[in-house]
């Protein structure tokens, strides 16, 4: 007897475009989008036979997207329909309006598509294997973009006695886990553990947390990664349930774009030039990780994070302005075209930061405030000094042009970061002046 | 060091002396109007201190003054200055440098700009104040200097992008909705298409009553052309006339045929061959024959010819035997062979060389050549051995013994052997030897002396033994000589006259020429007798050959005495002759049967020719003659042949033509009967005869066709064509009416299913389906609207899936965002980089700054009551002043005259005492330095200038003002008051300064002296009035507190605005001079902050400072800075023109930016373009002024105080959240209620403040 096998998605976000890409990649962004990683998992469904697509939630990325996302599910689902596989799935808040409407459109065809628990309502299907074995596969959707109900409170229902039991049951659900008073759908991590399934399959949260066992619980992720936010591989997964039930899970890393964050000592530095040098190691290093991929991304966007401890922290800072690696072009390692997003220097000076300290001039109580904010002294001082960086800063967010931004003020972790990165570097430069920490 | 007494005797510029006695220790106050000569005490001070100061001027001064060792006197006279203490001369006390001395001489003047006396204060405390860094070169770069324009750009794109999105969002749900409608449309469509389907259904019932109309007008129109106008094709009148020109061809071809028939039997006849059974064949054989005899005649000729030419070549070679050397049979041939005679004939016999006999072979020939060649060789070499012979010695015999080379080589030997032998030993080589001989047993005596051991008998042993050598040698030499001579005796040469050596050298040289000689001629002679050896052999060889040679010349018959004179030339002509003999035979042989053939076969041949007319002119004519006349014969046969093939084609030919000519005129009548104007069974009927009879019938159709049938014919082609001119009219009818049946027809089937159609249409009901079809066609034309709509809605889905203009524009819009996101962050580490770097700037200048500016910071901000501190940043003028309200620094140039004035006071007045700091104090003196200050700070700075006063700094202020006397003489007396309580607390105040009034009009007796009693009169600011028990509206109304005007800075709020809940409090500060938020900050700083309010207190105010700054940031966001007309103007977007306009609609919608360029929009303000309104909107949107933000409620104003309330430290426990929530939604009403007041203020032009209800 064959297994069933179920290729298993997420948080697609059709008609959204991946943001923060550079201009000068060799290729498009909507080669690198939700809509190609779609067509990437219909076409993996189709070249790995599997029997049904099960998708959980947030198809499209903006409910009054009918025509142009739409039009992409649409075809797609015409395109595993050709190839005899069937698609299931739940509205994620995302697509109330969308997925109905696509069940309706596509109700008088052939049944390709089922919007399961429509109206927040469970409700169950079975899914029949090459070999006859039968999968049922429970859901409940969103029935519209905010609720706070619980919809383990309701279902899903317990498992049908007597007839042919299908050897496993797999839940579809879009939910907030664990997220007590959110708007979207939230449960309990106990109620999924309780709840009579064999997996559960779970959207809304773009990280991917689900882990191969015998009973597989947690979000897929999102399909694509499409802003930094979103690190590491993301795709679909392949679930394949045996004739006993036994259920087994894997990642297909199916999207075009990735994102990483990885972060580069600076220790040793031989002068602050060098950092290119670093930087281009860390992306080899990148590659030979990703090199074992089945499939490879078109591009992989970086955010580095420069650590260590460096005397040449200005120099650093001055060879990042003189040759911005965030504004430099792709570089193509096997195919796969890598970008920098962005550079953070973290890295320590080589300084003694409490001997500059009692430094009587400006660096000295440049120092002095960088103590405070690595909590050393007096807290009241600290509190005030972030205070009134606080005030300044939400001044700078509400002032124009930039209030157009709709930026949130920085909280306190926040200014202090900015406080510390800014304060650093302000002190290399001015230690720069008198040939010290260049 | 205080002046105590001043007496000034004589002064430039002024007339008179006068003196000051009685000065204060403290204030004194110099009054006086203009020129009453307040300057004069201060020049005169000056001249008293400074020698430099007035030189050369005349000028005589004393002065009394005090210090702390008692009196001391100075004395100006012109421009020596002299000190006295005690009435004895002293040295001048250490005063500050001159330099500084305008630090402690103000006036007004000095105080509205900075002057050159602050140089050196800017360089004292850049100095003091560097520490070793460039601050500022950091703050100015990147990454904390941005552009002015940063995030403008991105911005700017993002309202694009927004718009853009909107847009797309509006046309997306536009087409959704009319997606929606589609449903309703194709209902509606259907209908139409009914509709539609029914109105066709009307027209063609329509139709179909139209046609059957048209069927019957065309059947009553076509019943008027005459009858069978349909047989007619429409080309008869054509293909007649092709019949007609065919018929005229057939009778041509007839004639044509017949005139060559004629003309074929005329030239059968002339070739006489017409009866004759003569073939073709006959002629070839007959050819053939000639031919033959032909190759006969030309071979018989060749024979002869070669015959010729061999008999020919026969006589002259014979002719040629007849010359000599030749043999005698040749000689007897030639004699014959006469070449004078005619040539031989082929009959005639031959010679006797041409029979056949023994020939010459070419061997023979060969052999004779070779014989002939070896002849020639062998002659050759005989004649070349007997040359040589010749040239070689004949042998004599028994020549002489000396000329044996054997004897002579023997008696070489031996004279060599003999020279070769050892020399005898002669008397001089014995001499020699016996001197070498001594010499060497001389030697060997010596060397045994010398103790070499050797002993002298030894040496003479030696010498002894050389002797004896030479004496063995002379004995061998005389041996080998003596057999040398016998040996040469023994070779029987001539014996030699000496045996000595020179006798001996020169007979060798003799013997060995001879022996030279003797071996040369021994060679010649041996080489004679082998030459003569050959030449005999090859005398004999040469006889053989020639022996061969004349054998052979007998066997042909040559004679071999003549073997040299040209046997081989004869050879060759008799073979000539022989081989030319033997082909003159064969010739003959080979003419002979030939001419036995030709003659009979001329014979023949002539006969046959004569037979057919054709006869030679003999019976010897050659085949030449016999073919000419069998091709005169062949042309004859071919006439004959080529006229009977004509004659025969002719005939076939006319009848043809006889057949041709009959089917077109059996053509053109069935075409006549097809077309219905010939009658049947008429004139060519009757064609189909048989084949075999056409011919007959044929030849009598040509001449024979009835003329009535001609007739009729013709007359039925006329009217064949007269119904040609009709046909085109009737085909046309015709067309119509089949055309309408058909139409009828089709009409009919089409209604089938409606057969209430088909009946109204037969029943003629034109004018019911009319109607009724416009009604259906109205109906389907309102309906085929929606067919386009669908159909251009389609399209638009179709295009919007392809387009994704929505998820382009969504993504467009986030990259924007993000970019400008980019740049908030790059604002954010600036801004966070600059602060922390001023702050810590700001804090070592701090603790870094020199007393004087600490003291002149501390003056200043007393000055102004905590608005202002000083702020040095070593640049420019070095410092400027910090107006804590406004939050900002503010340059000189920007402060208000006043304020100026008590900056530099304070940054004098410090720097002068920091001057004489170790060295003699100086008195002050402030010429009318406060005269622009209000009364109010004018009380504040000279309470500060009292507090010097009474720490022991004498003070003089000049002044014009009598009120100013007055405010001294307040201060003093408050001061007083002050003082006693402070006694009583024992809280250390010093005592207060006296003031003295020093009245210069009253001191000169000048008229305009101040009246006392009226001038000095104290006179003190309006009240701050106490609350009393007021509410807080009446008491806001009774401090006349203005509303807040949210976009100024914080710092500009009034107290109320936070105290209402503690109206002491609020009156308490008040009274210390501070009134708003930015100075209250700074007080709170200060020392005084701690002895006139509680820890709890300032704990309070801090916390509500900070919310209140925090409020108004909220406020701030969803609302657009108030547009006015210095912003309209500052965007230089406008002309002066359109300014006006501009300006007053801003103040018509209360200066709402949001308002203003919607109403510009709107065209609200005429002839402004549409590209300025965009530029100003986007100044406008950069500034500030449109904020597309959504407002906060209150509930979220109120929710940002509680925040900032409850994050700003506090000296007090915590407060509960409960609490800290009332005490911010209390606030944030409080604050709400100042902003509104400040908003009803403006828009209501009345003074909110005015109203206790309103507050």
């Amino acid at each position: 007897m064959l297994n069933v096998k179920l290729l298993c998605a997420a948080d697609i976000h059709l008609g959204r475009q991946p943001s923060r890409l550079p201009e000068a990649l060799p290729m498009q962004p909507s080669d690198l989008g939700p809509a190609a990683a779609w067509w990437r998992l219909v076409e993996a469904a189709v070249d790995e036979g599997v029997d049904a697509v099960l998708i959980a939630g947030d198809v499209v990325d903006r409910e009054d997207d009918f025509f142009e996302a739409y039009a992409d599910l649409r075809d797609g689902v015409a395109r595993l329909a050709e190839a005899g596989i069937e698609v299931v799935a739940v509205a994620g808040n995302h697509d109330t309006r969308v997925l109905p409407r696509l069940a309706d459109a596509l109700a008088d065809g052939p049944g390709s598509f089922t919007l399961l628990g429509r109206d927040g309502v469970w409700e169950g299907m079975s899914l029949g294997g090459a070999g006859g074995e039968r999968v049922e596969v429970v859901g409940w959707s969103f029935p519209k973009p905010t609720t706070t109900t619980d919809p383990l409170a309701s279902g899903p229902p317990a498992r049908a006695g007597g007839g042919v039991r299908p050897v496993a049951r797999i839940g579809l659900l879009h939910c907030d886990r664990d997220q007590t008073g959110s708007a979207y759908a939230p449960v309990r991590s106990s109620e999924l553990d309780a709840a009579p399934v064999d997996a559960w399959l779970l959207g809304h949260v773009h990280r991917p947390d689900i882990a191969a066992g015998d009973r597989p619980i947690g979000y897929l992720g999102s399909l694509v990664g499409t802003d930094p936010g979103e690190p590491g591989a993301h795709g679909a997964w392949l679930l394949e349930v045996d004739a006993d039930g036994r259920l087994s899970l894997a990642l297909v890393p199916l999207a075009p774009l990735r994102w990483e964050s990885r972060s580069v000592a600076l220790d040793g530095l031989e002068e602050g030039a060098e950092v290119a040098v670093r930087i281009a190691e860390a992306l080899d290093a990148l590659d030979r990780e990703i090199d074992g991929d089945a499939v490879r991304p078109l591009a992989v966007g970086c955010r580095l994070r420069l650590t260590g401890r460096t005397r040449h922290r200005a120099g650093v800072s001055e060879a990042l302005r003189r040759d911005d690696p965030t504004a430099s072009q792709p570089s193509l390692r096997r195919g796969t075209s890598y970008f920098i997003d962005t550079v953070t220097m973290d890295a320590s000076p080589e300084y003694d930061l409490d001997a500059l300290a009692t430094e009587r001039s400006p660096a000295g109580a440049l120092a002095q405030r960088l103590r405070l904010l690595d909590g050393l002294g007096d807290p009241d001082e600290r509190r005030a000094l972030v205070e009134r960086a606080r005030r300044r800063l939400a001044e700078v967010v509400a002032g124009a042009p930039l209030a157009a931004a709709d930026s949130v003020p920085p909280d306190e972790e926040r200014t202090v970061a900015l406080l510390r990165r800014a304060g650093y570097e302000a002190l290399d430069s001015l230690l720069a002046q008198r040939g010290e920490g260049s | 060091m205080k002046l105590v007494s001043l007496r000034v005797h004589r002064l430039p510029g002024i007339d008179g002396g006068f003196e000051c006695r009685s000065l204060s220790p403290g204030v004194n106050v110099v009054v006086g109007p203009n020129a009453s000569g307040k300057s004069s005490v201060l020049r005169a001070i000056r001249a008293l201190l400074y020698e430099e100061e007035l030189k050369g001027q005349g000028v005589i001064v004393e002065g009394v003054f005090e210090d702390g060792a008692g009196r001391l006197a100075a004395e100006r006279v012109a421009d020596r200055l002299t000190w006295h203490r005690d009435g004895k001369a002293t040295q001048p006390p250490a005063l500050p440098g001159r330099h500084l001395l305008d630090c402690y001489v103000l006036g007004l003047e000095d105080l509205t700009a900075a002057q050159d006396v602050d140089r050196p204060i800017v360089e004292a405390l850049r100095k003091s104040l560097a520490g070793g860094y460039d601050v500022q070169q950091v703050l100015d770069r990147a990454p904390y200097r941005l552009k002015a324009t940063h995030g403008r750009p991105e911005a700017r794109r993002l309202q694009d992008a927004e718009q853009q999105l909107r847009q797309v969002q509006n046309s997306r749900d536009e087409l959704r909705r009319k997606e929606e409608q589609i449903r309703h449309w194709r209902i509606q469509e259907q209908a139409a298409e009914a509709a539609q389907r029914d109105a066709d259904a009307h027209g063609l019932a329509l139709a179909l009553l139209h046609a059957r109309r048209k069927v019957r007008a065309l059947e009553e129109a076509l019943a008027g052309f005459p009858t069978g106008m349909d047989r007619l094709t429409g080309d008869e009148d054509r293909r007649l006339e092709r019949l007609q020109d065919a018929e005229q061809t057939r009778l041509g071809e007839l004639a044509e045929a017949r005139r060559k028939a004629a003309d074929a039997e005329g030239e059968l006849a002339a070739s006489g061959l017409a009866d004759s059974a003569l073939r073709q064949a006959d002629l070839d054989e007959r050819a053939a024959l000639v031919r033959e005899l032909r190759g006969w005649e030309e071979e018989a000729a060749k024979h002869r010819e070669t015959a010729a030419a061999a008999r020919a070549a026969r006589d002259r070679a014979w002719a040629a035997l007849q010359t000599p050397p030749g043999p005698e049979a040749a000689a007897g041939a030639a004699r014959r062979a006469d070449p004078d005679g005619p040539g031989p004939q082929l009959d005639a016999p031959g010679p006797r060389l041409d029979a056949p006999g023994p020939r010459l072979d070419p061997a023979t020939l060969h052999a004779v050549e070779a014989g002939l060649d070896e002849r020639r060789a062998a002659r050759a070499r005989v004649q070349a051995y007997e040359q040589e012979l010749a040239s070689l010695p004949e042998a004599e015999g028994g020549g002489g013994a000396a000329a044996d080379p054997a004897r002579l080589r023997a008696g070489r030997d031996a004279l060599v052997a003999f020279l070769t032998a050892a020399a005898p030993v002669g008397p001089a080589r014995i001499g020699g030897a016996a001197l070498a001989l001594a010499a060497t047993a001389a030697a060997l005596v010596l060397l045994a002396r010398a103790g070499t051991g050797w002993p002298p008998l030894a040496a003479i042993g030696g010498a002894a033994l050389i002797g004896l050598g030479l004496s063995r040698l002379a004995g061998r030499g005389r041996r080998e000589r003596a057999a040398a001579r016998e040996a040469y005796r023994r070779s029987g040469l001539e014996p030699l006259a000496r045996w000595t050596a020179d006798v001996v050298r020169d007979d060798l040289t003799s013997v060995e020429e001879a022996l030279s000689t003797a071996e040369l001629l021994a060679r010649r002679l041996e080489r004679r007798s082998e030459v003569e050896r050959l030449l005999n052999a090859e005398r004999d060889r040469l006889a053989v050959v020639e022996e061969r040679l004349e054998a052979e010349a007998r066997r042909v018959g040559f004679d071999p005495r003549h073997l040299d004179a040209g046997f081989h030339q004869w050879l060759r002509l008799l073979d000539e002759a022989q081989r030319s003999g033997g082909e003159l035979a064969a010739a003959r042989a080979r003419l002979a049967p030939l001419e036995a053939a030709i003659g009979p076969r001329r014979e023949a041949l002539a006969a046959f020719l004569a037979d057919h007319g054709e006869p030679p002119e003999d019976a010897a004519t050659g085949a030449a003659a016999l073919e000419a006349r069998l091709a005169a014969l062949q042309r004859r046969l071919t006439q004959r042949i080529e006229a009977s093939r004509d004659l025969a084609s002719a005939r076939r030919d006319e009848k043809r033509a006889v057949g041709d000519l009959e089917q077109a005129r059996s053509d053109i009548a069935a075409l006549l009967r097809d077309a219905g104007v010939l009658p049947d069974g008429s004139a060519g009927a009757g064609s189909a005869e048989a084949p075999e009879q056409a011919a007959g019938a044929a030849e009598a159709a040509l001449g024979d066709v009835g003329a009535a049938d001609e007739a009729a014919i013709r007359a039925a082609a006329l009217l064949l064509r007269q119904r040609l001119e009709l046909r085109d009219a009737f085909r046309a009818r015709k067309r119509e009416h089949d055309d309408a049946v058909t139409e009828a027809r089709l009409r009919a089937q089409d209604l089938g299913d409606r057969p209430e159609l088909i009946a109204a249409a037969e029943a003629e009901e034109e004018e019911a389906i009319e109607s009724r079809r416009g009604e259906l066609e109205k109906q389907a034309a309102e309906g085929r609207g929606f067919t386009e709509r669908i159909a251009e809605t389609r399209g638009l889905i179709q295009e919007a899936e392809r387009q994704r203009s929505y998820e382009r524009a969504l993504a467009e819009r986030q990259q924007v965002a993000k970019a400008l996101q980019d740049r908030v962050e790059e604002a954010l580490y600036a801004e966070a980089g600059r602060l922390l770097l001023s702050d810590a700037e700001r804090a070592y200048r701090r603790e870094s700054e020199p007393p004087a500016l600490a003291h002149a910071s501390e003056w200043l901000r007393r000055f102004t009551h905590g608005q202002f501190e000083i702020h040095f940043d070593g640049r420019g003028e070095g410092y400027a002043a910090f107006d804590t309200a406004a939050e900002r620094v503010r340059s000189l140039d920007e402060l208000s005259t006043g304020t100026r004035a008590q900056l530099l006071l304070a940054v004098r007045v410090a720097f002068a005492l920091q001057a004489e700091r170790g060295g003699t104090s100086l008195p002050l003196f402030l010429d009318e330095a406060l005269t622009t200050s209000d009364a109010s700070r004018f009380r504040e700075v000279a309470r500060s200038l009292g507090a010097l006063a009474a720490d022991g700094r004498q003070l003089f202020y000049l002044t014009a003002r009598g009120e100013d006397a007055r405010l001294w003489q307040e201060l003093a007396n408050a001061d007083v008051e002050s003082s006693a309580a402070a006694a009583g607390d024992a809280s250390g105040a010093p005592a207060p300064a006296e003031v003295a009034i020093v009245d210069m009009a009253r001191l000169r007796a000048l008229d305009a002296a101040v009246d006392e009693a009226e001038a000095l009169e104290p006179v003190t600011d309006p009240p701050i009035p106490p609350p009393d028990g007021m509410e807080a509206g009446a008491y806001a109304v009774a401090l006349g507190v203005p509303g807040i005007d949210p976009w100024a800075p914080a710092g500009s709020c009034h107290l109320f605005h936070l105290l209402r809940d503690d109206l002491a409090l609020l009156h308490r500060l008040l009274q210390a001079g501070v009134r708003r938020l930015g100075p209250l900050r700074s007080f709170l700083a200060s020392e005084a902050a701690s002895t006139l309010l509680s820890d709890p207190e300032r704990a309070t105010l801090r916390r509500r400072a900070e919310s209140v700054t925090a409020y108004l940031s909220a406020w701030r966001i969803g609302r657009g800075r108030p547009v006015d007309r210095a912003a309209l103007d500052a965007s230089g977007v406008l002309t002066d023109k359109m300014l006006e306009r501009v300006a007053a609609l801003a103040d018509e919608v209360g200066g709402d930016g949001g308002a203003l360029v919607e109403g510009l929009d709107n065209k609200r303000v005429a002839n402004f373009q549409s590209a300025k309104r965009q530029e100003l909107r986007e100044w406008l949107s950069e500034r500030g002024h449109l904020d597309d933000r959504p407002q906060l409620t209150r509930s979220e104003l109120a929710r940002t105080v509680f925040e900032a309330l409850s994050r700003t430290p506090s000296a007090q426990a915590e407060k509960e959240p409960e609490a800290t929530l009332e005490e911010a939604t209390q606030l944030a009403a409080w604050l709400d209620a100042g902003v509104n007041a400040a908003h009803h203020s403006r828009t209501s032009l009345s003074e909110s403040s005015s109203n206790p209800s309103f507050w």
